[in-house]
């Protein structure tokens, strides 16, 4: 009963309307033929089960990109290490729940984590080195991302996260549609 | 009624095994906040005796930062602690996260045992 689980929201605009199968060249790592848009969205709880499966479901849903091997594990890292603050640090003590939305959009790929918690202090932003108490997500985030920008307050917190992966900027600008 | 448990997740597993006074801490598949408990149970428990630590990390395919504040938390109750880490998925947070300086990492389990052989030392 609290458990909510969506199917993936998965979406292309396919500027010439060709089957799904054919619109997204299948992993090969180079130039793609044709420009694509994707997006992904969940929401779950704020627990480390659902944060997992919520990891694994993006990982699938990245394989059907154009990406190279490197840059969807740095994906899927930082995505993660969003999804687990939430898990750690939104909700002390309560419920709570985490969203995911995930797009692809020519050379771009975003992903947004987004939670409705108590918010991310000044203090593990700056956390790093030896300490031993966490605080090194949003670091790692950091390194791994091309963009990111994190808003944050007392009703929640959002993680967004840019990359402009040199295997989507290989493919053709999407045209407007 | 209370329905039946589901099955236990395989996602990853952390097995531990003694070898005179060197102890193997092998695990494999995707470590995050799920294993974080597994991991830190593990480490504990090995502490608590002294002996020498391999925590071999070869098999791990995810490995998120909380995994690796266990390690330098272990290695800093036990300095002899050594690290297996050859794939990206462990290495590349190590190292942008700069813990390389503050773990002993090695690229493969025979190259940890050498480093603890006694034989060596003499």
């Amino acid at each position: 009963m609290y458990r909510h689980t969506s199917e993936p929201h998965f979406h292309r605009d396919d500027v010439d309307a060709e089957p799904v199968e054919a619109a997204v060249p299948a992993r090969s790592g180079g130039p793609v033929d044709r420009p694509g848009r994707a997006s992904f969205e969940e929401l779950v709880p704020a627990l480390d089960d659902e944060a997992a499966a919520l990891r694994r479901q993006l990982a699938l849903w990245l394989e059907e990109l154009p990406l190279d091997a490197d840059s969807g594990h740095d994906i899927i890292l930082a995505a993660y290490e969003a999804l687990a603050n939430v898990v750690a640090h939104a909700y002390p003590g309560e419920r709570g729940w985490i969203r995911l939305y995930a797009e692809w959009s020519g050379d771009v790929l975003t992903v947004v984590v987004s939670d409705t918690g108590c918010g991310v202090p000044e203090e593990p932003r700056r956390a790093s080195g030896a300490s031993t108490s966490g605080g090194r997500g949003l670091l790692l985030i950091d390194k791994v991302t091309d963009q990111l920008h994190v808003e944050t307050g007392k009703h929640g917190t959002r993680v967004t996260m840019i990359w402009r992966p040199a295997a989507l900027r290989h493919a053709p600008a999407p045209r407007e549609g | 009624m209370t329905l039946p448990a589901a099955p236990p997740d395989q996602y990853f597993s952390i097995v531990t095994e003694t070898r005179d006074d060197l102890v193997v801490v092998r695990a494999a598949g995707e470590l995050d906040l799920v294993a974080r408990p597994v991991l830190d149970a593990a480490l504990a428990h090995i502490d608590a005796g002294g002996t020498r630590v391999v925590v071999d990390f070869a098999a791990v395919t995810f490995c998120s930062s909380t995994i690796l504040g266990v390690l330098v938390a272990a290695s800093l109750r036990d300095g002899r602690l050594t690290v297996v880490a050859r794939h990206r998925a462990v290495r590349r947070p190590l190292e942008l996260l700069g813990l390389e300086q503050h773990l002993t990492i090695v690229p493969d389990l025979d190259t940890a045992l050498r480093g603890h052989d006694p034989a060596r030392l003499a």
